[in-house]
């Protein structure tokens, strides 16, 4: 049964003698070391996205009639990922440590942090620091610009969806040969006027397999640009000296100097 | 309310005072509120729990070395009632989890619970109507039995339940109205008169 008053008071005021309530800074610790956390989690997420940008985005030319659905489809895992990630610790911080953290609906934190994230990525590149950060992980992890030219390369490598690359092994008079990534030889035709081609020549090409039934199996080049090793930053590296994103001195639009009229 | 009132008669530090000079190292405040607080968060661990009887005792204890501990995690802008009463909830919520366990006995003494949840038309004694009640909580699930003796009992507003149960006002009052419902309904199956037909 239950203590008197008197009692209980006595055995806690013993139990408590001599000792001190736990002081405030630990307490701000372990309220804000989750904090810190979510937030680092956010700024991750953000930079992964605007690495993802940064990878898709030049690859990507407008070749849809809506131009950003390949880009939302592509991004989905990653997004994905980025809510659960947010998710679960937005569900740990918000109802276990921040102190009025259940008063608000779980969805709007969710909401926003994935603006956070989305907002933080396009922050990201259009500073071009994922730019940057995706220099320096090709610079110091060859692991990175493997995993990266490979999927790259994979991406480049689907003629049936309008992309080819590879070495250009012949050339003349609008038709060559060209070794894609995998030792396959595949025949292009490609107007003279579109790129003056060079055996050894990386290249990659925009175009469609022949439509008239005599060059079937040749693949009609209807854009071709030069194979640049992405990653570097700017001001040179393995972008090659005058690459360079978006608008520049140029005008708006106009890409990357090997592509200009 | 009968906390508020113990905080302005025994004493002429408020309970936010007694933390905050418990939390600046003067002991002798959480006596104070020992003497204020200990009635009734007995009586709230013993409507919600009925296991919590045989160590009701250690689990006070375990409160008020805990609001020791804590004091510089209180915050004034909260109530002291909710912030005293989460404590108690989630000491009482870890010991009911080990007796569900251990599958402890559950004793309930119907002394605590009002009758005015039932409307009476003399055939039925007080100690029955209690007693009915005690018996529809032990049949209610968890999560709602959480918000109905909070709301009902300890009359604390959608606020102070959703501080204590650290819950959403919308889910708090989503489950007040489910939990009356269940009460009704298992009321009217024991043939009881609820005050309210349908919530």
């Amino acid at each position: 049964m239950s203590l008197d008053r008197s009692d209980l008071t006595s055995k806690v005021m013993k139990q408590i003698q001599g000792r001190r309530p736990i002081p405030k800074y630990r307490l701000w610790l372990s309220r804000h070391a989750v904090g810190l956390f979510y937030g680092v989690t956010l700024v991750i997420g953000a930079l992964a996205l605007g690495l993802w940008f940064e990878s898709i985005w030049p690859e990507r030319e407008v070749e849809a009639s809506i131009p950003w659905l390949p880009m939302v489809l592509g991004g989905l895992p990653l997004l994905w990922v980025s809510v659960l990630v947010a998710g679960v610790l937005l569900g740990i911080w918000v109802f276990r440590l921040f102190r009025y953290g259940y008063r608000v609906r779980t969805l709007w934190i969710v909401l926003l942090s994935l603006g956070v994230i989305a907002g933080g990525s396009i922050w990201f590149y259009q500073q071009k620091w994922t730019d940057s950060l995706q220099g320096q992980l090709m610079n110091r992890f060859p692991v990175y610009q493997g995993l990266f030219e490979n999927q790259r390369q994979m991406r480049w490598m689907d003629p049936a969806r309008g992309r080819l690359s590879g070495v250009v092994q012949t050339w003349s008079q609008g038709q060559g040969v060209l070794v894609d990534w995998q030792g396959k030889h595949w025949t292009f035709v490609s107007p003279d006027s579109l790129m003056a081609f060079q055996p050894q020549d990386t290249v990659r090409l925009r175009g469609q397999f022949c439509p008239d039934a005599e060059n079937a199996q040749k693949f009609c080049v209807w854009r071709a640009m030069p194979w640049m090793p992405r990653g570097g930053g700017m001001g040179g590296g393995p972008h090659g000296p005058g690459w360079r994103r978006g608008p520049g001195p140029h005008g708006p639009g106009q890409g990357p100097r090997w592509n200009r009229p | 309310m009968e906390s508020k009132a113990l905080s302005e008669n025994s004493s002429p530090w408020s309970d936010v005072e007694c933390i905050q000079r418990v939390a600046a190292g003067e002991n002798r405040a959480l006596a104070l509120l020992i003497e204020r607080w200990q009635p009734v968060l007995e009586r709230y661990i013993l409507r919600r729990c009925y296991s919590c009887k045989a160590e009701l005792d250690d689990l006070m204890q375990d409160v008020f070395l805990r609001v020791f501990s804590y004091a510089n995690a209180y915050d004034p802008g909260m109530s002291f009632s909710a912030w005293i009463y989460r404590m108690t909830h989630n000491l009482m919520v870890s010991r009911i989890r080990r007796h569900a366990v251990r599958g402890e006995e559950q004793h309930f003494d119907e002394a605590l619970f009002p009758s005015h949840l039932f409307r009476t038309d003399g055939q039925l004694e007080q100690q029955e109507l209690q007693r009915g009640i005690a018996v529809i909580l032990e049949q209610m699930p968890e999560k709602f039995r959480d918000v109905f003796v909070l709301r009902h009992f300890e009359e604390k507003d959608y606020e102070e339940i959703s501080d204590v149960l650290r819950l959403n006002v919308n889910t708090v009052a989503t489950r007040i109205r489910r939990s009356n419902q269940f009460f009704v309904r298992q009321a009217k199956s024991m043939g009881l008169e609820p005050v309210w037909e349908d919530a």
